[in-house]
């Protein structure tokens, strides 16, 4: 290991010395207390199925994309970082997060290395995906933002909520997420969602 | 209308006390209490002295206000009573006196005395409305909204459960009290074999940028710009008052890089501490805030260089890692920050790494580590071990008049700085005027353990309070922190805590508790 920031990023973890590690999102458990099917990817343990969510996905269904790479960029880039699945979240001028897949790693780095400050707070944020014709019904009961994307106050903490189309993302801080989730949850099943795995979003949003 | 300050014994009353009018004070007092309820202070009728001019209702025809809160005045009491509303509970309901934000407080008296001047009974007749829950105004939305309240949790929050942690809150974290019965034993494991604690709640702040060093130079009373690249140095930061405010570690990465820890309950505020200063200061340098995006495991005890080489191919010797270096380091496959520090005493490595792969280092390490004893411990073992080295935790040692000198840390004080740090002004007036406290340790030669907060008493006088105290397995003795007159910072010297109503001696004694030299964190 040499760059002085690399204990921030999950993805320079890998097998050594007779160790597998992998990656857990703060949702977690309580993925796994709707058993959950989990799958390993790209060093994550991702909830890919959860019962019963083509009910929930009917009306709204919640996904955890906590395993998306998240980097904050300062300054912000001129131009949105490109690639497929790459979401440049601009939280001021001068600031800005990228999420991506794993897959997209490579060519998001390739982007964002020329100069500034770049650091990997994957393992800063739970990232929930909120998806299903109630998701707008599901935002509105957890916070008072309505211009997205946009930063404040989602289930009484510090949260970020970004659109794509029908669907919504959550950003929350990683030791909020657990709470962040299930309150979403509970908010979700008064409107007859619930857990949904990641396998059950459309596959553009997957990412 | 005015009146006398009146007690404030509506819990109680909700308790079960009754409450008599003293008409030669103007007050109700609580009496009759319940079994196990002790009233004390201002609760159970000590106000001071009263001023208690009978009631005017009405001077010269202006209007005489009863209730602020509700717009009551004499006159729409007058017009209750006579409207046959003549019971202060129905008073109550009818005109909405004491209904109001202050829910009675400035009001309840008032209209009370207005009605047994009007009706011509004493105010003990008259008696007073209900008490009844909730004693202060709460939110619809707490009563009726659905639950939400937030909480903080590590990344090993659940692995502390099935371990069969005790769960306590601190600040808006939860974390493990203990994993046992005995908190004590578990402070001991650690002297003995090896132990593990989460501090991933500790808050951590990446300072970057070719003025890194120089702004830290301006926040902190010691400096920081000549920390070598891969070295530790402690800091504690002060507000403009010179008030000890936070304290943690200081880890330089790179020459433009640097990694703060600071008290778990205090990152925040040090994150927003360190913007508005360079809001001010406009130097080159950017913050971002790590903390819980960063698991961080101290492994501590005399095992842990035995478990780490267990767990990675890195050096863990003295040689490798020295008492206060800072290493880039693979453990488990994860990469890793280890901080060489010891908070509880012990060799330990701090861990600092992704927050996703903290089930696997925490369960990596407690398997491999289980022939060596291996074995989780909670904060309160913690707080043992931090005491016997005699270690301060901001705001349980100190308090928001605590300053560097008084609090026994002249040594970080580095005036030779080019510039101002923030603090240096009013730390420096402190020097001037004379030092008047100092916090030391004491111990309790007769064993007595008095609770945290207890009152230093000299002459009768309150002078100083005792702010931590537990009993040391290791040590076999009761052992503590106080902060006390600076004519009894001195080894030996003696002084009185107030337990339980009498006056029990303690003995001063400067420095740690536990291996004063440090052999053993640096072994």
């Amino acid at each position: 290991v040499t760059g002085v920031l690399d204990f921030l990023s999950p993805s320079l973890a890998r097998d050594a010395d007779g160790f597998h590690p992998v990656a857990r999102s703060a949702a977690e458990r309580l993925f796994r207390a709707a058993d959950a099917m989990f799958v390993e990817r790209d060093g994550w343990l991702v909830a890919a199925a959860v019962p019963g969510e083509d009910d929930h996905r009917a009306r709204v269904g919640i996904a955890d994309l906590s395993h998306l790479g998240t980097l904050d960029l300062r300054p912000a880039p001129a131009a949105d970082v490109q690639g497929d699945g790459v979401t440049t979240y601009r939280l001021s001028p001068r600031r800005a997060l990228v999420l991506y897949p794993q897959a997209a790693r490579t060519a998001v780095g390739e982007q964002v290395s020329a100069g500034g400050l770049v650091v990997d707070v994957t393992g800063a944020y739970t990232v929930l995906a909120l998806t299903g014709p109630e998701a707008r019904a599901l935002v509105a009961r957890l916070t008072h933002l309505h211009d997205f994307p946009s930063g404040g106050e989602v289930a009484h903490v510090t949260g970020h909520v970004l659109s794509a189309g029908a669907e919504y993302r959550i950003l929350v801080a990683q030791e909020h997420g657990h709470y962040v989730a299930e309150v979403a949850l509970d908010c979700a099943r008064a409107l007859g969602g619930g857990l949904v795995g990641v396998d059950a979003l459309p596959r553009e949003d997957r990412a | 209308m005015s009146g006398s300050p009146q007690p404030n014994y509506k819990l109680l009353a909700q308790a079960g006390a009754r409450v008599v009018y003293d008409g030669a004070r103007g007050v109700f007092v609580p009496t009759d209490l319940p079994p196990d309820v002790e009233a004390v202070g201002a609760a159970a009728g000590d106000v001071g002295e009263p001023a208690v001019p009978d009631p005017v209702l009405g001077y010269q025809g202006d209007k005489c206000f009863v209730c602020f809160c509700e717009d009551q005045t004499t006159k729409d009491l007058k017009y209750a009573i006579a409207e046959g509303f003549d019971s202060i509970e129905l008073s109550k309901r009818y005109t909405t006196v004491t209904m109001g934000p202050c829910q009675g407080r400035l009001c309840h008296v008032n209209s009370i005395r207005v009605y047994a001047k009007t009706t011509g009974l004493d105010e003990n007749t008259i008696g007073t409305t209900t008490a009844r829950p909730p004693h202060t105004p709460v939110t619809l939305g707490l009563l009726a909204g659905r639950p939400q309240e937030p909480v903080k949790r590590t990344a090993l929050h659940h692995r502390h459960e099935e371990l069969g942690g005790t769960m306590m809150w601190t600040g808006a974290w939860k974390r493990p009290h203990s994993y046992g019965p005995d908190p004590g034993a578990e402070a001991k494991h650690v002297h003995d074999a090896v132990g593990l604690i989460d501090v991933s709640t500790l808050g951590k702040i990446l300072v970057a940028g070719p003025e890194a060093g120089a702004f830290l130079d301006r926040v902190y009373p010691n400096r920081f710009s000549d920390l070598k690249v891969g070295r530790i140095r402690y800091g504690v930061l002060t507000g403009d008052a010179g008030r000890i405010m936070d304290d943690g570690t200081v880890a330089r990465l790179d020459d433009e890089t640097f990694y703060v820890t600071t008290t778990s309950t205090g990152a925040d505020a040090v994150y927003q501490w360190f913007t508005w200063w360079n809001a001010v200061w406009f130097m080159d340098v950017r913050f971002v805030q790590l903390t819980g995006g960063v698991a961080a495991i101290n492994v501590a005890g005399p095992g842990a260089r035995a478990l780490m080489t267990r767990v990675s191919a890195d050096d863990f010797s003295n040689e490798g890692l020295s008492y206060l270096d800072a290493r880039h380091v693979r453990v488990a496959g994860v990469p890793c920050l280890a901080l060489r520090i010891g908070f509880v005493g012990e060799l330990g490595y701090e861990l600092h790494f992704p927050s996703p792969h903290a089930e696997h280092v925490w369960d990596t390490l407690l398997e491999n580590g289980a022939d060596l004893g291996a074995a989780p411990f909670g904060l309160e073992p913690q707080r043992i071990l931090r005491l016997e080295k005699g270690h301060v935790i901001v705001s349980q040692d100190t308090d928001s008049e605590s300053n560097l000198l008084e609090a026994a840390m002249p040594w970080i004080v580095k005036n030779d700085k080019e510039f101002e740090w923030v603090g240096k002004w009013a730390t420096q007036q402190v020097a001037d005027r004379g030092l008047r406290w100092m916090l030391v340790g004491f111990e309790s030669p007769s064993g007595v353990v008095p609770v945290e907060g207890a009152q230093v008493v000299i002459d009768g006088v309150s002078s100083g309070r005792v702010t931590s105290v537990r009993h040391s397995g290791v040590l076999g003795k009761v052992i503590g922190l106080a902060i006390v007159p600076v004519e009894l910072a001195v080894e030996g010297a003696r002084f009185l805590v107030q337990v339980d109503g009498r006056a029990v001696a303690m003995r001063v004694h400067l420095g740690p508790f536990f291996d004063p030299a440090g052999e053993r964190l640096k072994a």
